[in-house]
């Protein structure tokens, strides 16, 4: 596993008190699947980290975006797509 | 080709003028839609029922309507939440599909269609009405989707209960706005449905994240009627960004939360209205969730048999149905609900068996028993399945791996306990009952 950044730190953190998942936020790694295979999130867990990504971070997921999937892929796009995009 | 009957009756009686379907930046009106409707019906295969692929809102209303007019018994594929692909798949082996990549709606048959309507040929045929011609499959609760046949007599009541149930502003050039796909039951009724016998348009897209929803809203203009989930609400109210004005809120597939009712009411400064219904059924009850928890039976519905097994009747019916969660009846037309059926779950919208979701777990090799149960979450979220695993030799994420390829997403259990042993009655029957007790007692030995 490659070493996280703080940012994809802070997100592990996040997607694990949110989703109340039973797995260590450090053992999130940073390339795996978020979906499917993976962590095996879902759509209804998608749509709980929107809301929060949103609140936390100002950045609002669009599914019609391109680039939704990409988002979603992995810990490390979904850090880099806020890192990007954040206001607050 | 002049002669293709069309089920319809409302607005396309007259349908010289009236906005059928907005969306990404163009409006349809309803002479545009009979054309396309008999211009894909021209190009369907003379068969007798075939299966309607998802697709979006307005092709799907197009190709489902011109496959009723040729007569075919339409068979809507897509279970619930984009797993259509998989059904169509499936039936798509024995009937052919409506909307293959090939057969939308070709220019050259809308021309030759406008020439027919043009010259005044248009003979539109009279249907029987009570005959099954739409075939819809529920979520299925052994693993196995369900079709349920509906006449048009049956799909057309349902429509005309919406409209009677819930306050639509009809012929204000109002848009539905619905965050759930066509081709499950409550998405079928109220965004294509109403839209296509009442004067009120569809949003011809389904956003799902709530800057997506905001920006659908913001695209139509008022009155907007957004159409969605409890999942969906939590999500769109939760953050502080401005939202679009809405006329009204409808949300159905899974219990509201009261304090989330009052919350969206409180946002997004409207009335919400919430739907009880299934597939069998289709809208069976209303209620405004901030003012009453009863739920008020939508007209000509009538509560039959006997504590615990009601069921409903209604003139459209064959047959009365069975309430797949346990109602008590209150006065003629209304009635409470006091809890799911112990079998049947619902998870995102959809239902399942816990027997199902225990059998996939049963299939793995290594596993001798397993039971699924659901633990009260955090208000406002859904409950989430956990499974009891009986499995000596295997680890949790082994299992989980396994059960992965054999459940629905949403049904793949949160949290998996490895226990010694599951408490069952001497008929081996689960004692449902202890499982919560022994749930308790393994959450504290861990804490």
């Amino acid at each position: 596993m490659t070493d996280k950044t703080a940012l994809e730190i802070e997100i592990a953190d996040m997607i694990v008190s949110v989703l109340a998942l039973d797995v260590s936020p450090g053992a999130i790694d940073p390339d795996d699947f978020l979906f499917g295979a993976g962590l095996g999130l879902d759509s209804i867990d998608a749509l709980e980290l929107a809301l929060e990504i949103d609140e936390r971070y100002g950045v609002e997921i669009r599914a019609e975006d391109e680039e939704n999937e990409h988002i979603f892929r992995s810990l490390r796009a979904l850090a880099a797509h806020i890192g990007a995009k954040r206001t607050k | 080709m002049n002669d293709v009957p069309l089920p319809y009756r409302g607005p396309l009686v007259s349908p010289g003028h009236g906005i059928l379907a907005r969306g990404a930046g163009r409006s349809v009106s309803r002479a545009t839609f009979v054309e396309d409707v008999r211009a894909c019906a021209h190009s369907l295969p003379d068969v007798a029922a075939a299966v309607l692929r998802p697709s979006e809102r307005y092709r799907f209303m197009v190709e489902l309507c011109a496959g009723l007019s040729r007569g075919l018994r339409v068979v809507v594929a897509g279970v619930a939440h984009g797993d259509g692909d998989r059904e169509v798949t499936r039936l798509g082996g024995v009937l052919p599909v409506i909307g293959a990549a090939d057969s939308g709606v070709d220019l050259a048959a809308r021309q030759e269609v406008r020439r027919c309507v043009e010259s005044g040929a248009t003979v539109v045929k009279a249907l029987d009405f009570s005959r099954g011609i739409a075939e819809l499959f529920t979520s299925g609760s052994t693993g196995e989707p369900v079709g349920q046949l509906k006449s048009w007599a049956n799909l057309a009541a349902c429509a005309s209960r919406y409209v009677a149930a819930l306050p639509i502003p009809l012929g204000a050039g109002g848009t539905i706005v619905a965050t759930v796909p066509p081709w499950h039951m409550y998405g079928l009724e109220i965004s294509v449905l109403v839209p296509l016998l009442y004067d009120v348009a569809l949003f011809d897209g389904q956003p799902t994240y709530p800057g997506d929803i905001r920006e659908a809203l913001a695209s139509v203009p008022p009155p907007r009627i957004l159409v969605t989930t409890p999942v969906q609400l939590r999500a769109l109210v939760g953050t502080t960004r401005d939202t679009p004005e809405v006329a009204l809120i409808v949300s159905a597939a899974a219990p509201l939360p009261r304090i989330l009712a009052s919350k969206a009411e409180q946002v997004l400064a409207a009335p919400l209205h919430e739907v009880y219904g299934f597939t069998e059924a289709g809208i069976v009850a209303t209620r405004r969730p901030t003012q009453t928890e009863e739920w008020t039976l939508a007209s000509g519905m009538r509560i039959g048999g006997a504590a615990p097994d009601w069921n409903l009747a209604a003139e459209d019916f064959p047959a009365p149905v069975a309430f797949p969660d346990l109602i008590e009846p209150q006065g003629r037309q209304g009635f409470r609900i006091l809890g799911r059926s112990q079998e049947i779950v619902k998870i995102g919208g959809k239902r399942f068996s816990l027997s199902a979701i225990e059998a996939a777990f049963c299939e793995i090799p290594g596993v001798i028993d397993a039971a699924v149960l659901f633990d009260s979450a955090e208000e406002g979220r859904e409950e989430r399945p956990i499974a009891l695993v009986v499995a000596p030799t295997c680890d949790v994420s082994t299992i989980l791996d396994a059960v992965r390829q054999r459940l629905d997403p949403v049904c793949v259990p949160r949290e998996v306990f490895l226990v010694p042993s599951l408490p069952r009655s001497g008929t081996s029957k689960l004692q449902r009952g202890e499982l919560k007790v022994l749930l308790r007692d393994l959450r504290e030995a861990l804490s």
